[in-house]
């Protein structure tokens, strides 16, 4: 909060959490109950989950939504990575110009409904199904056995939700593996093209080394994949906007080619009336 | 009179309270109730001589609901009947009846578990009847409901089903209310009631099947029963039981109760689509507005539900949504809306708007209505609306929490759970594929969360649970078979409060005053009070008091009408404090004014809720009848003095006292800094005041507060008032100098009584 956030005074007592009582271990209630056999520390009754202290919730006085204090942390990252505010139209433009005609059109259809609600709108991303157990035309229970598998601490629903989503998302998953084969080929290349131009070794010398290098990078790109899996997850589900076209799709060997498909790019954008309309911000 | 007064004299130390339940129950013990006759008569034409007790086929069963006579009454089976029935054999439970039969019969405790919409709170009961055939037996079937209001209409629904008169052969047994005969062999009841009934018959020998419905919402009641059927079925073998939850976090019902058998039958849900936002919300509020806007003007038709916190929230909402929505019309020609707030304390027939269908468009062909409902999180469970097809959940609900260092029990806004998350978004496919728009990120969903939200035996005051354990005979209250054991410090302050009201003795045990206060269904501190309030020559009063402390706030104060609204109720309030003031209002309430204005217009014209009046009107006369079947004295005092010392009597530890030299006030013993809240009628900081109620907001308020004189305390509670268990400081430095002048008017009055005495 900078210098001109409200100035929130508070005030506590001097002993806010009561200490005093809670450490009086004469009290009535403390010694009939260690007299019933409880001792100090430990919780109450026959299980061993039993909690010690009471429930704590911290007091919200404010509006802010859910995840605020995620995104506190996450800050830093953010500003690494750099916003995408302004990229999001260029993609669009892109987009089309790669065949995406259809993603366009809907996209399209979605802007002219933001229109109608102006500033008021607000971005979602797709996330789980939430369906029912019951299979209406068997008349049977979809999926009783996932149940009885369960025995991790998930309540089977989330569980069920999981498996939901995973089918409803199996055609984006799979583009998403394809990518990574093909981000893991290209970089594979582009390795080889420098260890290439660089050196001349002896081929069997190579191959131990680039063995070694691949699981080396192998364990690198695990990370990375990672890493990679959970952005794109949510570019991929977003709904309203369109998947990213990256380089990443095609191996492209030098800068030059990229260089090549950027200009080819533009040209085709200069072609295409929709697209201009957009650069130019001219509405119809 | 002479007896009591002898009776003070002798044990001194005793409160008045105390007295009072040792005399009743001497006079109950010389004088016991006649047993009334409860005995069950229940019709028997041989209609299931050939079924054998927990060996019938639902084939069997299903043959004589077909039949042409109702077996359960003799007559014939209305049209209506047959029609119903149809429906009833679509249900998912239907297809699983044999499947239940099999598991019911061959074993004493199962659990259920059955998705929104399975049918299984009105068949299951049913299907155990055809059974169990309870009637031929003298024996019912009880099946415990969290609500008031599910207990009464899921009965009335059964009784239609099964085509009898409900009160008959099917029942319901709430707290104002008990609608059952002798007849009766089928009885829904709030488990607070069962409860009630254990304290009275520790193995509920009436009952041969219990069923426990909505166990997942783990109310109070249901988790002190769940630990006492444990208890019971080891007891009584012969005692079946059944867990209904609708959850499917059912194993951990089934581990609690030596694995018991499980049967889930699905619910009929459609596919609900959830949506994330891509970033947190700065205003949840605010967000939530513009996302039932875009809803309302970019998707299809279909009615929308939104969750949010308090009565003030959905109110402001509702405007804004209201106004934002004629807008949206007039510019972007968007359908007609119909806004709808829904929370606990709205009188009925506007909750009932809710059920109203959908607006239909401005024009022919023009855009669908729609209908929007903003609620609280009675929506989630409680209260079921077809036609949601949108449902907006920003992820935080109130939710009661208590602190048992500093004794509060309050409200506050949290995060809500998974659990609780996904059943808003199921909300949203009741009758076609929904959408839930979460006003937060997936990453939230899944880190900020927690899984299941707290039951509710962690999150209150124990004081009434500690005592109806001790009624129900557990003695040993740190192996109680709990499925969530309650925290220490909550039982240890429990236990301190009981004790210090003398309903516990210094062993631990209950005495008479600690019996009789079980009896009434309120606080412990409350029915103390009640209970010692014959001795201070006030009861009706106090009877007045008690039951507007148990319904909701009485005064009404609507945001365009603030002004008048606190106008109105300065004309009622009493300079020494708000309990007075709401003795005034009742009084006029029942005066002839008001009667000649008609309630309803009194009630508007005053600024107060006539809803609450009416239910404390209600409760008022229940605990009369409690009072006169104990043979407490029902006695009006008009001095306010006594009425005053009659509250002291039960609010002496909700104390607080003003600061020296600063602002607010102090609680006794947990020097808490607290303010006196706006809404009171005080119009000066008086040095000691007692309060109802301590709510946790940014600031720490009492409210409902009267101003008392120290003096009493100390003679009403010496032990609690005892000097070494305070800190030094400024509180107990005055208390010293009150004790002492209390201590020197005794001697002075013993001094007196014996000039007397040798006078004569």
């Amino acid at each position: 909060m900078g210098l001109a956030g409200t100035k929130i005074k508070q005030r506590f007592g001097n002993d806010p959490r009561n200490t005093k009582w809670s450490n009086d271990t004469s009290r009535f209630g403390h010694s009939y109950l260690e007299k019933l056999g409880w001792k100090p520390g430990k919780g109450l009754g026959l299980v061993e989950h039993a909690t010690t202290t009471h429930i704590k919730v911290s007091l919200k006085d404010d509006n802010v939504g859910l995840g605020a204090k995620l995104a506190k942390k996450q800050k830093k990252d953010d500003l690494e990575e750099g916003d995408s505010v302004g990229l999001d139209v260029f993609q669009r433009i892109l987009g089309r110009l790669n065949g995406k005609e259809d993603k366009i059109n809907t996209e399209l259809e979605r802007q002219r409904k933001e229109k109608i609600i102006g500033k008021l709108g607000i971005h979602f991303i797709k996330g789980e199904v939430l369906q029912s157990t019951w299979d209406v035309e068997a008349k049977t229970t979809v999926s009783q056995s996932s149940e009885k598998e369960k025995t991790s601490k998930k309540s089977k629903k989330r569980k069920l939700e999981d498996d939901n989503s995973e089918e409803e998302t199996k055609s984006s998953k799979k583009s998403k593996k394809d990518k990574k084969e093909k981000k893991v080929k290209k970089e594979k290349k582009e390795k080889k093209d420098k260890k290439e131009s660089k050196e001349k070794k002896d081929k069997k010398n190579k191959k131990e080394k680039k063995e070694k290098k691949d699981k080396k990078d192998k364990k690198d790109k695990k990370d990375k994949t990672d890493k990679i899996e959970l952005s794109e997850s949510t570019s991929i589900s977003r709904d309203s906007s369109i998947e990213p076209v990256s380089g990443g799709h095609k191996p492209i060997s030098t800068r030059l080619s990229v260089r090549a498909k950027w200009i080819r790019q533009k040209r085709a954008s200069v072609m295409d009336e929709k697209a201009l309309n957009e650069i130019f911000m001219v509405t119809n | 009179m002479s007896e009591r007064a002898l009776k003070k004299q002798k044990v001194s130390e005793e409160s008045t309270a105390e007295i009072v339940a040792e005399i009743a129950e001497e006079n109950l013990r010389k004088h016991p109730h006649a047993v009334e006759n409860n005995s069950l008569i229940h019709h028997d034409d041989g209609e299931f001589s050939k079924f054998k007790r927990h060996e019938t086929t639902a084939e069997q069963a299903e043959a004589l609901e077909n039949g042409h006579e109702n077996p359960f009454t003799g007559k014939p089976f209305s049209q209506k009947y047959f029609s119903i029935l149809k429906g009833r054999r679509d249900l998912p439970v239907h297809a699983q009846r044999a499947e239940f039969l099999k598991i019911f019969q061959s074993t004493q405790i199962m659990v259920f578990v059955g998705e929104t919409g399975s049918g299984k709170t009105t068949q299951i009961p049913q299907f155990v009847l055809w059974d169990d055939l309870p009637h031929l037996r003298g024996t019912q079937v009880a099946c415990t409901q969290p609500r008031r209001v599910a207990a009464m209409s899921v009965a009335a629904r059964v009784a239609d089903e099964l085509d009898v008169e409900l009160g008959e052969e099917v029942g319901y047994s709430i707290r104002f209310e008990n609608k059952t005969s002798n007849k009766t062999i089928l009885k829904y009841m709030t488990d607070g009631m069962l409860l009630r009934e254990a304290m009275e018959d520790h193995d509920l020998k009436r009952y041969s099947v219990i069923i426990l419905d909505e166990a997942h919402e783990r109310t109070l009641a249901t988790d002190i029963l769940m630990g006492l059927l444990k208890q019971v079925s080891v007891r009584r073998p012969d005692l079946k039981i059944i867990i209904m939850s609708a959850t499917l976090d059912a194993e951990k019902f089934q581990n609690y109760f030596n694995d018991a058998p499980l049967l889930a039958v699905p619910g009929r849900t459609h596919p609900v689509e959830i949506y994330y936002t891509p970033e947190f919300q700065r205003d949840y509020l605010d967000a939530a507005i513009r996302t039932v806007l875009q809803i309302h003007a970019t998707e299809d038709e279909g009615d929308i539900l939104l969750f949010l916190t308090g009565e003030e929230e959905i109110e402001d909402a509702c405007r804004k949504i209201s106004l934002e929505c004629d807008e949206l019309i007039r510019e972007q020609n968007c359908g007609p809306v119909d806004v709808y707030p829904l929370y606990g304390s709205l009188p009925p027939h506007q909750q009932q708007k809710i059920f109203n269908p959908a607006p239909e468009p401005l024009r022919p062909n023009g855009r669908p209505g729609r209908k929007i409902i903003i609620s609280t999180n009675i929506a989630e469970t409680s209260l079921t609306i077809d036609g949601i097809v949108y449902v907006v959940d920003p992820g935080f609900s109130k939710q009661k929490v208590y602190n048992p260092r500093i004794r509060v029990e309050s409200l506050l806004v949290s995060p809500i759970s998974k659990a609780s998350a996904q059943q808003r978004a199921g909300r949203a496919g009741r009758t076609r594929p929904g959408k839930c728009f979460r006003l937060y990120t997936e990453e939230a969903f899944k880190k900020e969360l927690i899984e299941q939200s707290y039951p509710e035996i962690l999150r209150s005051n124990l004081a009434s649970t500690v005592l109806e354990l001790k009624k129900l005979g557990v003695d040993d209250l740190v192996h109680f078979d709990f499925m969530d054991p309650p925290a220490p410090e909550t039982m240890m302050r429990a236990l301190e409060e009981l004790n210090y009201l003398q309903c516990l003795s210094d062993e631990g045990d209950l005495t008479a005053l600690g019996r009789l206060s079980s009896q009434f269904p309120l606080d412990p501190s409350l029915a103390v009070m009640l209970i010692g309030s014959p001795g201070f020559n006030c009861s009706e009063e106090i009877l007045t008091i008690v039951a507007l402390l148990s319904v909701p706030n009485v005064f009404v104060r609507p945001a365009s009408a603030r002004k008048r609204a606190d106008e109105c109720k300065m004309r009622f309030s009493h300079p020494s404090g708000d309990h007075i003031t709401l003795l005034n209002v009742y009084d006029e309430f029942q005066g002839n004014d008001a009667f000649e204005t008609g309630l309803h217009q009194w009630c508007r014209d005053n600024f107060l809720s006539y809803r609450s009046l009416t239910s404390a009107k209600s409760v008022r006369s229940q605990l009369r009848r409690i009072m006169e079947k104990f043979d407490l004295e029902l006695i009006s005092s008009t001095n306010e003095d006594e009425v005053r010392k009659a509250l002291a009597a039960g609010f002496f530890m909700q104390v607080a006292k003003k600061r020296s030299g600063g602002k607010g006030y102090l609680t006794i013993k947990d020097n808490q800094e607290v303010l006196i809240h706006p809404s009171t009628v005080l119009g000066k900081d008086p040095e000691w005041v007692i309060y109802n109620e301590f709510v946790l907001t940014s600031k720490n308020y009492i409210r409902t507060v009267t101003s008392v004189n120290p003096e009493w305390l100390v003679e009403i509670a010496p032990k609690y008032y005892n000097l070494e268990h305070f800190n030094k400081g400024d509180v107990k430095l005055s208390l010293e100098r009150i004790i002492d002048s209390v201590e020197t008017k005794k001697k002075i009055e013993k001094k007196e009584k014996k000039e007397k005495k040798s006078k004569k």
